[in-house]
């Protein structure tokens, strides 16, 4: 068991003849609470007890009385001790006199009666066995100083005493009234100092034998010792019985001679000694034996007794079926037991016993109720309470009589008149000694709210018990020092008196017990409102039918009132019985009493919930004695009589049930609080809730209406004059209330305590949704009684909560006060930014909550929840405005909170005749009021990645939001064509921004509040366009060019300003080269690119051209180019970005063939993409030094496939007498006019459509159309699309079908139906539908009519023409005539020789340098250098080889050999015959067939010169390592000499005689030469 | 003479993150004017409704703690005053359903509809105070409303209690509400469906 203390009693009797309990007891006492008892019960664990308190009463007492203060335990030391007033009469309980009230004597007088258990068995016995008490123990205390006494009297007279205290037969065979009342009996020898008996020795050393045959033993060994048995022995020997079972009750004790009065003291030492001597340890033996005795016998018959109950009780639950049970008399008997077990310390059981009685009573009482009839079973209960209906009959009475005499002073006097009785239930109202409940339920005279009251008030106070409270330990301490000091003075006592142990309570149970009253506080206020009712319709019969219809109200004002406090007093007691100092409550927040000084801030919850332990002490110390603390003044109620502690100790910081006792009891303050608010509502005295601007709730529309200002305004509800009288303080017995009622000022001081005094319990119990819901009760209050200051703060603290869990109404409505009170207070800052923005924003918020779900839900049901209604809100948004401009920073606040469902409406606008656009941006407002704003602005944003593109539209001047759906026209002369979307919108009024910002990436789309937020737009036709285009011709020596064409459409330009700037990464643009193509020019013009133009008129155009560079090769370049032109209309800006390919579309490639005098390139040229070329015209221009021939141009323009290059093959000779320079302009330049079939077909399809579309009503939108079916043609057509388009001259539009049209153009479909109900995208996709079905092939242009003129381009490729230093010719004659047998072969040119034949030849060798164009080596090679002169005047030495293989020819002559061309000169370029040189030969063909000639070889000798073998004249080799190439043209190549068997005739023989088998030659012919020679 | 009988003075639905889901208030007698109003503001009732939401914490932890609580059921959370007490019930997926009752909401003849044999039981109940159970078939009817209000396709639970945590929107559904209303209405002690 977890209490060191119970106050568990049983009552010990003692029958003291021989007045030796006042030697006893100094030792008896200090070991008195029985400790560590341990009970089997008979049907569940063993039950340990922890400490028993024993009640040591004299025989013959009347146990009342005894019980009772009167009467003093002893003689000697009683009468006087003040502290035994509080012990009460019954059995311990008396956690009920908080008040400090003792139960009156005449009430204990009138209940002694029936209490007093039969004195010495004489008394009649009442029926019903579980109101004795007796004793479980009597004990006989004899003195008897020597055995001739014991002979002589002592024996008697303790045989008479066991005759007639012991029952007749004890045990198992008593009957059970006898049982009930079970008691063990016991004997004990006090043997005082310097008596016979003392100096006897103990017999068995002190310990006392249980068994009987252990008794025989010691008594005999004393016989041999003593010669005479010792007192105790004869005793035992005389009174135990001596069955075998028997229990030995009889015990000495022996009193130290120091612990004997003098006065009492034996002056006579008896003459023979024994020399016995009691140790120390002796005595301690012999009381705890005594001790231990105790407990068995106690346990014994406490184990009798509770057999006893328990089977009666079951007897009569058995009976419960029968007729004429009476639960009253059951409960009587089974709450014995509870008593029984209490008596003994086992509270919990008795607790247990009491539930289920409880219970019961509930069982019964449902059964009746079900039943109709009280009659019905388990017995009747009163229909009302006597008290209460005297006390409804008074509070009637007093009002009836205000009602009459509006006198008030008569009223109180009543009051105080009966102010006596009253008290009672205004204290302690529940208490189970108020009044004579067992009686009266014993008497079957109970109504049901006692019976009720009296099972709460015991259980209560059995849980107190439990719980340790310090009211019930405070008692039983109390009583422990009573009996303590009851001690003879003087007297050392024995034993130390046990240390008072750190107690500490139970806060579990302390909270249990808050918990039951807090189920009980609402049941027994109906059952006192039936009570009464029933008690008043007894009273007035003939009013009963009357009384059945209506109410009086009256009546139910008293019973209200009744009610009320009766549950306030029983929450007020509960929670005084419940203090306890081991709950810190942090300090109050309040100011005392008046309130009106700036609170300190509310200590953070964090430090409150764990303080220190010295925290919490200190605490305390502050709050002074009373914990709970109470209000000064005000708070008279349920005081302690003494402060607690003082000898305790400290309070324990026990974690245990802290938060649940602090939980309840902050709800019992709650619960108070509810109470008395209810009751000040009559009075109209609210708690500011009622005031509260409820949006949603009509009525209390009008802010203005209340007066805030004011604090003695009464607030709303005025009180029509009959309520008026209603309200009445009649019946309301609990003082406090009744104060607290008794005027506005003490009304709400106690609303205001008792809310904080839950808020801090809550707080300690961190409940945090109570904690805020009270600090909303408390900042209600304040605003409600005009103190800002507070409220705010109040207000700051709770509103954030509601917010984030999202009780919008609570938030709403605080806002709107919290806003109030920051006005009030003049916090503009805060009253615009905290208080205004979130109201407007919530407000805004439960708006389009109640849109939402007006959609969901038809109106006209009731709905259950309240939205805000527009008055209590308006103004405010007004208020935001003006005082917003009063500061100096801009207040942003998001879109979304006021506004929903914006969305943009329609498609875009466009304006006639200019270059302008309009969006509709629609939204709702979702303020209560209107308001003007004064700039609204929206932007829109290409998604694009290609640089940010944004167009702000702005509305026109100020525009009026109203609530409710707005739409604003947003205008902008800017244009860009692209889809966009919304980005973000500002709405500016005053200072106020509200601004909209769409979320890079949209986490989920519901999440975006702008509907439809994409926008397209588009360049119409007639607007001002801008066109780059890549020049068509194009140099390839030179920068690229690109060409912008600025065409103004419909606009009079009055002055424009062009500005183009790169858009690719890379590209430069050389502004500072541009020219403006066309008449016009500009007017001022910057190198940065920025042009600036006069007037332009409509409808004309005008080009600028401009180089540009890359850094890396890209396919395309984009340009941006801004716009900026005035009309009469205004200004306008228009971007556009535009990319255009620069890669060629053609490649060339050429290869020369050098010649001695001339030079033959032939130029490849090849697509260079997969679309076929038209080659139109090729043209090699001359150039100083060179000029070109070409053959026959051809008819047609060649067309160029992929795979099928064209070749043109050029002949190019050296301008005759044209001589080298340095500034000669060597480099030819190839021209090509050419057009690329892609081309040609983008812009037929262009061409077609924009013709096509003009004459329907959509050519607003040709440019947008053409845009998107070029792309698609572009990217639609394939190789094999091209190449079968150009052979076959036309163009199959198929492909174009395959696209779906519909989806093509985004941005305009929605919203928009503005032809006939069909999207413009629509007609847009019918159309193209539409004009493919009618055009199924596009006829190419024919290239060559010249009706089409094709816009073809051209190229001018520069072609260098390679320096080659030296060009040999070798060639190789046959020497004439040539000898043959063929003769000389005139068709071919072929020479034929015989093999073996001996051919004289000559090797040619010539060379020229004219190709030698590099230029001079001083110039080129060495600017400065006249080290190096140019090749060209240097003398070079070559060789030359003839080879050729061994197995054809067989060569004589000087095969290899050197030459030196000499340094040209400018008429020494070629070789002239003297300079070229003939080498003779002699070749001799080795083989039959067709032989190439020997090749020759030409190289040039490099290293200085004595290498040469045979050089003819060079000595001047040159040196010069970087002299050009030389090219050998060996005119011989490709030829060949055809060589024939010299054989004339041949003969063989055919049989295979010849060598290896085969045929033998016999003789063979030779043709015979005439001139050659064969060598054989 | 008229017995005042509990009736429904409230009847709350809130959501997993401890935000208002549904809120219906109901009248009660008020014999002083002998019509039916609501005992408290709407104000007030929603600070009621979100002071219970301390003792459903509590109460839930300690049933993880003790392992019970598979009924959710939760009594007994509150005694407002001595008419007024809130009973609770959290489903599994935490939301919250709370029941104020008033003590002395009806007149047992007032209502005249009743049978016999209810209004006995009702009377019984006036008697004896309310029970642990007699709360049970309000939470069960309002369970089952709950419950077929999800089974709503069109009925997103995560728009009312969002993942997040934070806040929630409230139920706009028209039959929820019309059942709440039914359940409030017509119930009286000793009503064991609903």
């Amino acid at each position: 068991m977890e209490q060191p203390f119970s106050s568990s009693k049983v009552t010990v009797e003692y029958f003291d003849p021989h007045d030796v309990y006042k030697l006893l007891a100094p030792g008896l006492i200090p070991r008195l609470p029985l400790r560590d008892l341990h009970w089997q019960s008979h049907a569940g664990p063993v039950r340990s007890i922890h400490t028993l308190h024993a009640e040591l009463v004299p025989a013959g007492t009347d146990y009342s009385a005894v019980l009772s203060p009167g009467i003093p335990l002893n003689p000697k030391a009683g009468g006087s001790n003040p502290a035994e007033t509080s012990v009460a009469r019954d059995d311990g309980f008396q956690t009920a006199i908080v008040g400090g009230r003792a139960p009156s004597t005449d009430q204990i007088e009138s209940i002694g009666a029936t209490l007093r258990p039969p004195n010495a068995g004489k008394e009649r016995r009442h029926q019903i066995p579980g109101l004795r008490r007796t004793p479980y123990l009597k004990v006989l205390l004899v003195r008897c100083d020597d055995n001739e006494t014991y002979k002589s009297s002592a024996r008697a007279e303790i045989r008479e005493w066991i005759k007639t205290n012991t029952p007749a037969s004890h045990g198992k065979q008593g009957s059970s009234a006898e049982n009930h009342d079970a008691f063990e009996w016991l004997i004990v020898h006090v043997v005082i100092p310097n008596t016979v008996a003392a100096t006897q020795p103990r017999v068995s050393g002190g310990k006392a034998p249980d068994s009987s045959s252990d008794l025989t033993k010691s008594s005999s060994t004393s016989f041999f010792r003593g010669g005479a048995s010792t007192l105790l022995d004869k005793m035992r020997s005389d009174f135990n019985s001596s069955s075998k079972s028997a229990v030995d009750r009889v015990r000495q004790i022996r009193i130290g001679i120091n612990d004997v009065p003098y006065d009492l003291l034996p002056r006579v030492v008896p003459a023979v000694p024994t020399g016995y001597q009691e140790t120390e340890q002796d005595s301690e033996n012999a009381w705890a034996d005594l001790i231990v005795k105790f407990k068995e016998l106690i346990l014994s018959s406490f184990d009798t007794r509770v057999r006893q109950y328990e089977e009666d009780i079951k007897e009569r639950e058995g009976k419960r079926g029968l007729p004429g049970w009476n639960f009253c008399t059951f409960f009587i008997l089974k709450e014995g037991l509870a008593r029984g077990f209490e008596s003994v310390g086992l509270v919990e059981d008795a607790l247990v016993v009491y539930d289920e009685l409880s219970v019961g009573l509930d069982a019964i009482i449902h059964e009746q109720a079900i039943a109709g009839s009280a009659e019905a079973h388990g017995g009747a209960l009163l229909d009302y309470t006597e008290e209460l209906k005297k006390l409804a009959q008074r509070a009637l009475n007093q009002v009836d009589r205000g009602r009459m005499e509006f006198d008030d002073e008569e009223a109180v006097d009543l009051q105080s008149g009966e102010r006596g009785q009253a008290d009672n239930f205004d204290k302690i109202p529940i208490s189970p000694t108020k009044k004579p409940y067992r009686e009266l339920i014993l008497a079957n005279n109970v109504s049901l709210f006692d019976f009720r009251c009296y099972i709460f008030a015991r259980q209560i106070s059995l849980l107190l018990r439990l719980g340790n409270a310090w009211s019930t330990r405070e008692e039983l301490l109390a009583k422990l020092k009573e009996q303590q000091e009851l001690v003879p003075r003087g007297v050392a006592p024995r034993a130390p008196p046990p240390k008072p142990t750190d107690e500490s309570e139970n806060l579990s149970q302390l909270a249990e017990i808050c918990r039951r009253a807090l189920e009980f506080v609402p049941s027994v206020s109906l059952l006192i409102s039936r009570d009464i009712v029933a008690a008043l319709a007894s009273a007035r019969p003939d009013e009963d039918s009357r009384q059945q219809d209506s109410v009086d109200p009256v009546l139910s004002e008293v019973i209200d009132n009744i009610v009320a406090s009766f549950a306030f007093s029983v929450a007020q007691q509960i929670l005084a019985q419940t203090s306890t100092k081991a709950l810190p409550i942090p300090p109050s927040t309040l100011a005392p009493a008046d309130g009106h000084e700036p609170k300190a801030s509310i200590p953070e919850p964090k430090t409150m919930m764990h303080p220190a332990r010295t925290t919490s002490l200190h605490i305390r110390s502050q709050t002074g004695q009373g914990l709970p603390p109470r209000s000064p003044g005000v708070f008279p109620g349920p005081g302690r009589s003494s402060s607690p502690d003082n000898g305790v100790g400290d309070a324990f910081y026990l974690k245990t049930g802290l938060e649940e006792l602090a939980a309840r009891r902050a709800e019992l303050y709650t619960l108070s609080r509810n109470i008395l608010d209810e009751c000040g509502k009559k009075r109209g005295w609210t708690d500011g809730w009622a005031s509260v601007p409820i949006v949603g709730e009509t009525g209390i529309a009008d802010m203005e209406d209340v007066s805030l200002d004011d604090s003695d305004a009464k607030p709303a509800q005025p009180p029509n004059p009959d309520a008026a009288l209603q309200v009445s303080v009649a019946g309301v017995d609990n003082e406090l209330l009744r104060t607290a009622l008794d005027n506005k000022d003490d009304f709400y001081r106690l609303y205001e305590t008792l809310t904080d005094k839950a808020l801090r319990h809550y707080t300690v119990a961190s409940y945090h949704n109570s904690v805020e819901a009270n600090m909303a009760d408390l900042a209600v209050l304040k605003f409600h009684l005009g103190e800002y200051q507070d409220a705010a703060f109040f207000f700051y603290r709770c509103i954030p909560f509601f917010g984030e869990s999202g009780w919008s109404l609570l938030e709403l409505s605080m806002l709107i006060m919290y806003a109030r009170c920051l006005k009030e207070l003049r916090k503009l800052d805060d009253y615009v930014s905290k208080a205004l923005r979130q109201l407007l924003s919530k407000a805004a918020g439960a708006e389009r909550d109640r849109l939402q779900q007006k959609s969901v839900v038809r109106i006209g049901l009731m709905s259950g929840t309240k939205f805000p209604e527009a008055s209590a809100i308006s103004g405010f948004l007004g208020d935001m405005l003006t005082v917003s401009k009063s500061l100096d920073k801009e207040v942003r606040i998001p879109l979304v909170n006021f506004f929903c469902d914006v969305e943009l409406e329609g498609t875009t606008a466009y304006d006639d005749g200019q270059d302008s656009f309009s969006l509709t941006l629609s939204l709702r407002s979702l303020l209560v009021d209107e308001f003007e704003a004064q700039k609204i602005s929206m932007r829109i944003t290409s998604p694009a990645a290609s640089g940010s593109r944004e167009i702000w539209l702005q509305t026109k001047g100020p525009v009026t939001i109203k609530p409710g759906r707005n739409k604003i026209g947003l205008q902008s002369s800017v244009l860009m064509a692209g889809d966009y979307q919304v980005d973000q919108i500002r709405l500016s009024a005053s200072n106020v921004l509200l601004h909209y910002e769409r979320d890079v990436q949209p986490v989920d789309r519901s999440s975006s509040i702008l509907k439809n937020p994409r926008v397209t737009l588009y360049q119409r036709a007639h607007s001002l366009d801008v066109r780059l285009k890549c020049t068509k011709d194009v140099r390839l020596d030179k920068n690229n060019t690109l060409d912008l064409e600025v065409s103004t459409g419909w606009n009079t330009i009055t002055s424009c300003e062009v500005k183009i700037r790169s858009a690719t990464g890379g590209l430069r643009l050389l502004m500072g080269e541009a020219t403006a193509i066309g008449l016009r020019q500009p007017s001022k013009r910057t190198d940065s690119g920025s042009f600036e133009f006069g007037n332009i008129p409509a409808e004309s155009s005008m080009t600028i051209r401009f180089p540009f560079t890359v850094e890396q090769d890209v396919l395309s370049v984009a340009v941006k180019v801004e716009v900026n032109y005035s009309t009469d209309r205004g200004n306008f800006t228009f971007f556009k970005t535009s990319s255009v390919p620069i890669s060629l579309a053609l490649g060339v490639n050429v290869q020369d063939v050098f010649k001695h005098d001339a030079l033959f390139s032939r130029f490849t040229v090849s697509t260079a993409s997969s679309s076929p070329l038209r080659l139109f015209k090729s043209e090699l221009q001359g150039s100083d030094l060179f000029e070109s021939h070409f053959g026959v141009p051809p008819s047609r323009p060649i067309l160029v496939f992929p795979k099928q290059p064209a070749s043109l093959l050029y002949k190019i000779t050296r301008k005759p007498g044209s001589s080298l320079g340095p500034k000669t302009k060597k480099t030819m330049y190839l021209r090509l006019h050419y057009s690329v079939v892609r081309d040609e077909i983008g812009a037929l399809v262009e061409r077609t459509l924009r013709e096509d579309l003009e004459a329907t009503e959509l050519q607003g939108y040709s440019k947008l159309v053409t845009a998107k079916v070029l792309t698609w043609v572009q990217s639609g057509l394939s190789a094999y699309d091209l190449e079968k388009t150009v052979l076959l001259g036309e163009l199959e539009t198929g492909f174009l079908a395959e696209v779906n049209w519909g989806k093509q153009f985004p941005g305009l479909e929605p919203g928009g139906k503005p032809q006939g109900g069909v999207s413009v995208a629509t007609q847009l996709a019918g159309f193209i539908h539409e004009w493919l079905r009618t055009h199924p092939t596009l006829p190419l242009p024919d290239p060559e009519s010249a009706a089409v003129v094709q816009p073809t381009s051209s190229i001018l490729i520069p072609v260098d023409i390679p320096p080659i230093t030296v060009v040999h010719t070798a060639d190789i004659w046959f020497q004439e005539p040539l000898d043959s047998v063929v003769g000389a072969d005139l068709d071919t040119g072929c020479p034929t020789v015989c093999i073996n034949q001996l051919v004289p030849a000559t090797l040619h060798l010539q060379w020229t340098r004219i190709w030698d164009t590099a230029v001079a080596g001083g110039s080129a090679a060495a600017p400065q250098g006249k080290v190096t002169p140019p090749i060209r005047s240097l003398d070079l030495e070559f060789s030359y080889e003839l080879t050729a293989p061994p197995d054809t020819w067989l060569l004589g002559g000087r095969r290899k050999g050197h030459f030196v061309i000499p340094a040209a000169t400018s008429d020494n370029l070629s070789s002239t015959p003297d300079t070229e040189a003939d080498i003779p030969l002699l070749l001799i063909p080795l083989r039959e067939g067709w032989l190439p000639y020997p090749s020759v070889e030409i190289r040039e000798v490099r290293g200085s010169g004595a290498a040469g073998e045979a050089a003819d004249g060079g000595g001047s080799a040159s040196t010069a390592a970087n002299h050009g190439h030389c090219e050998t043209d060996c005119r011989n190549l490709g030829e060949t000499v055809h060589v024939i068997a010299d054989r004339a005739k041949v003969t063989l023989s055919l049989d295979a005689s010849g060598p290896g088998g085969g045929p033998l030659v016999l003789e063979s012919e030779r043709s015979g030469l005439s001139g050659g020679r064969v060598v054989v | 003479m008229a017995t005042a009988i509990p009736s429904i003075a409230c009847l709350g639905v809130i959501g997993r993150n401890n935000n208002p889901l549904h809120i219906s208030i109901f009248t009660s007698y008020d014999p002083a004017t002998n019509s039916f109003v609501p005992v408290r503001t709407a104000l007030q009732f929603s600070l009621l409704l979100s002071s219970t939401l301390d003792v459903f914490e509590l109460r839930a932890r300690h049933n993880a703690a003790g392992g019970v609580g598979l009924s959710g059921d939760f009594g007994l959370l509150h005694a407002v005053d001595e008419r007024l007490a809130a009973y609770g019930f959290e489903t599994n997926t935490g939301t919250k359903f709370v029941v104020i009752v008033d003590m002395r909401g009806r007149r047992i003849d007032g209502n005249a509809v009743m049978a016999a044999g209810e209004k006995r039981a009702a009377a019984a109940a006036g008697a004896v105070g309310l029970r642990e159970g007699e709360m049970k078939p309000v939470f069960k009817a309002m369970q089952n409303a709950y419950i077929k209000l999800l089974q709503n396709p069109f009925f997103d639970p995560d728009e009312h209690s969002p993942p997040s945590g934070r806040g929630g929107r409230r139920i706009t559904s028209r039959k929820f509400e019309g059942d709440m209303r039914r359940i409030g209405e017509s119930w009286t002690p000793g009503v064991t469906n609903l």
